[in-house]
This record gives structure tokens, sequence and C-alpha cells, in this order.
């Protein structure tokens, strides 16, 4: 008998990798009660999952059509504005909406901001004077992708600040939507602004083009043409979002990951060619999603179960990432694993499109953090995770340098 | 059996390398960033499959039989 645990409780937030391993090990595809989800674990499962035509991505319209019988509320718009999201589209149209990022937004365009990241990096990592000590979540982890983010996609330095605390807010909403459709008055409030803000960045580099994301995208002329103006703008607010917080999560657990296992720090400080394999191994290991979600639209076998329409489906991409079927000595971290085929950032259709920011920021931002801060060490402080089943994320990782 | 005509859409790919990943015998990224097969046969079938699946720009094109 498989106890039906709490993903959220204080100690599956902890360390929710035993349990993941207990229903890989003896019930690979699990309905949970409690969750009112099919738990999927095996790699292999979890690999199919991710590109099945019947698990479906959109889990927004049936917000949108019964928020339609409401008066103009903000609830409404802020849906309409989340159904735009890549994230909550099936093909075709997840197909039509990313597109228009297929020039722009690529591992090649994507390494030409080494030198700026580089620069981001040094600017925030010079005030620190050893001997201190630090929140890294605050200090470092969160700032970084916050600003190299709204770099790329030409928010004026300036305005970087403003966005962060709408980045914050609009977060229950999202999480929300996965969980129960809770509404989030300042959630709904702060995704309208942001809206608001990047129409009117859109209007701006319409007229006067500039060096960056959305000049760019404008320029190939799909905006208006295969995608609306809502479109566009929606996905914008989706990538200012999904910039931030995971690439937060990635460097936070990476570096902590690092720290608790120095053999694997000195391996990463003696030979550098190493913070190519690093991140993704980090992905793997204690990446930054623990899980996708998805509907059934029709009855499907799967993986030995029968799965009815209607049903959600988390497909975990945190235990499919240490399946001995998969990997060698899954729970090892080796930051040299090659290749890694993990599914830290999804995989088919969906898979994460700022992957290789990501995995550039990672590159450069880790080992920058463990060079430049050579006393680096945690604090035994007990630590706070993020409440939520999707994320895997610390509140404040507290190190001394 | 091998999966007939495996080639890669150049005008599609846009370098993410999952197919590296899954099958990295058959596929290589070439200087440029783009994947190119190697070797239509160097993994096997289910991997060469998982990597035409799992292409986020649908590049890989080949029959599975």
């Amino acid at each position: 008998m498989i106890p039906d645990l709490d993903l959220t409780s204080p100690e599956l937030l902890s360390d929710p990798y035993a349990y993941f391993e207990l229903l890989r090990q003896q019930d690979p595809v699990h309905w949970s009660e409690r969750h009112r989800a099919w738990l999927v674990t095996r790699y292999a499962d979890v690999s199919v999952g991710v590109r099945h035509p019947s698990l479906s991505a959109d889990r927004i319209t049936p917000l949108v059509e019964r928020a339609a019988d409401e008066d103009g509320s903000a609830y409404r718009s802020a849906m309409q504005i989340l159904s735009k999201w890549m994230v909550f589209n099936d093909p075709p149209d997840h197909r039509r909406l990313r597109g228009i990022f297929h020039d722009a937004f690529t591992p090649r365009v994507i390494s030409q901001m080494r030198g700026a990241l580089t620069e981001t990096i040094d600017h925030l990592l010079e005030p620190l004077e050893p001997p201190g000590t630090m929140n890294l979540v605050r200090d470092f982890a969160f700032p970084l992708p916050a600003m190299v983010i709204a770099r790329l996609l030409g928010v004026p330095d300036a305005d970087v600040d403003r966005f962060k605390s709408w980045s914050d807010d609009i977060a229950p909403l999202i999480f929300g939507a996965l969980q129960q459709a809770e509404r989030h008055l300042l959630a709904q409030q702060a995704l309208l602004e942001l809206a608001d803000y990047l129409k009117a960045l859109v209007r701006r580099y319409r007229q006067v083009p500039a060096d960056n994301l959305i000049s760019n995208v404008l320029r190939a002329g799909s905006v208006g043409q295969t995608v609306s103006e809502d479109e566009f703008i929606g996905m914008l607010t989706h990538l200012l979002f999904a910039g931030h917080e995971t690439t937060t999560n990635l460097i936070a657990n990476g570096v902590r990951h690092l720290l608790l296992q120095p053999d694997e720090m000195e391996r990463l400080i003696v030979n550098p060619s190493l913070s190519q394999t690093a991140p993704d191994e980090l992905l793997r290991f204690d990446g930054p999603a623990k899980l996708i979600v998805r509907w059934l639209i029709e009855d499907v076998d799967f993986g030995g179960s029968t799965l009815s329409k209607g049903q959600r489906v988390f497909l975990i991409l945190a235990a499919a990432n240490r399946d001995p079927a998969k990997f060698t000595e899954p729970d090892r971290l080796d930051i040299g694993r090659s290749p890694n085929p993990h599914l830290g950032l999804g995989f088919g259709p969906h898979f994460c499109l700022g992957a290789p920011l990501a995995r550039l920021e990672g590159e450069i931002a880790i080992p920058s953090v463990i060079r430049r801060l050579p006393n680096l060490r945690l604090l035994d402080r007990p630590l706070n995770w993020q409440p939520q089943i999707v994320n895997r994320g610390l509140k404040e990782l507290w190190v001394a340098y | 059996m091998p999966i007939d005509s495996l080639r890669v859409d150049r005008s599609k790919c846009v370098g993410f390398g999952n197919c590296v990943r899954v099958a990295p015998q058959t596929f290589r990224l070439d200087e440029e960033g783009f994947s190119t097969v190697v070797d239509p046969v160097g993994d096997s079938e289910d991997a060469i499959e998982d990597a035409i699946e799992g292409c986020p720009s649908s590049a890989i094109e080949g029959t599975t039989p």
C-alpha cells in the first residue's frame, strides 16, 4: 500500500526524492486521491507523456469559459492573457505561437549575450568584500535572471525593479491556476499592469526599433500576421515570468549542491570545461521544475493503467530524472555526465524555449560564484522551500563568503 | 530495420540539441550549431524515434517502419 502523501508537506518539499522512488518502483502510474491526479514517475512514461496527443497542456480554456459569465472582471482579463501563454496551448496553436520566436531565441542568438551576461554577474558580485554573509537567492540568483531577461527583451534598466515586483505578484495566479483556480486580486492586477506596460513597450519599438528581442520579432513581420498583437503581448508576459524564477532556482539549487559535495565543486574549479555539462546535471539532479501538469482529453491506456478523460496527470520530471533504467547511479551528482538526456527542461513540442539562456546563465553564473568567493560555505540555517507542487525553489539560501 | 531517409531540415533546426542527447551516435551539432545526421542507424530505433518526436521545432524527418 503506497501512502498518499501531500507533495506540499514540509517533508516532501524538503526532499521529495524518496517518495518519488517508492512510486517509481511500486506503482509508476499512481492515482493520488489527495491531489486528484495520476503521478507518473518512470522516465519512459514521462518522456512519452510530455508529447502525448491525449495529454493536453490547455488548462486555461475551461477557466476562460467559466469566467465569460462574469462582468468585465479583472479575473476574466487575466485569464485571457494566460490563455496566450505557450505553456497552456496545444498543437497546432502552440506551434503557431512559438514560431514567432524561431529566429529570435535560438542558441546562436543567445550565445551573443555571453559578454553582457558576464558583465552583469561581475556587477552583482563586485560589491562582495569577504568576509561576509548573504542570502544568495535575494542577492544573486534572483536579480541576475531578472536583469538578463529584461535586457534581452528590451526593458530599460530603470524599469527592472517594477517588473520584478509584478513577476512576484503574478506567481500565485500561475500556481493557483495549476491548483484550484483561486482568485488572487493582486496577481490579476499585476498581470494586467504588466501587459499594459509591455503594450507600450511594443508600441515604442514598433516606432523606433532597437537591438532587442521585441524589435527583432516585430521586424520579422509575424505579429499582426500569424499571431495577433494580443497574443504577442500575452507571450511576452510569459517570457518575463518564465525567465525569472526557474533560472533563480537553477542557480540557487545548483550552488547549494556543489557546496554540499565539495568533490564535485573541486572538479568544476580545476576543470573549467565542466561548466558546460554541469548545468544539465544540476537540472537533472535537483532542477527547478518538479513536474508538468496535463489534462486528459480522452481515455487512454498509459503505462499499464487506464486513464480517463477529464483526469489530471502530473508528469514528474524529478522522478524520471532519477530513474535507474535511464541513468547510471542516478542519485549521484556527476557534473561531467554526458550524454545527459534529462527531462528537467521538458521534451518535445513544449521543450523550454529559454533553455539556451538558462544553460548559458548556469554555465557562467555558477562557476563565477564559486571562483570569486573561494571561502563560500552554507550557513547552518533551516531551509525554507516554496510551498509549491510544480516548482522546487528555496525562499532563502544563506551563505558565508 | 532502419528508419527511412532520416534527415534534419536546417531551415527548421534551431540547435536545441535534444536529438544529440537522446541519440548521440546518430546526430551531432555541426560547427554552426545545427543538428546533422552522422549515422542513420547509430542508435536504437526507439532512441531515433524519441529524437524525431522530441524535437521542439519538428526539424527531423524520417519514416518509422
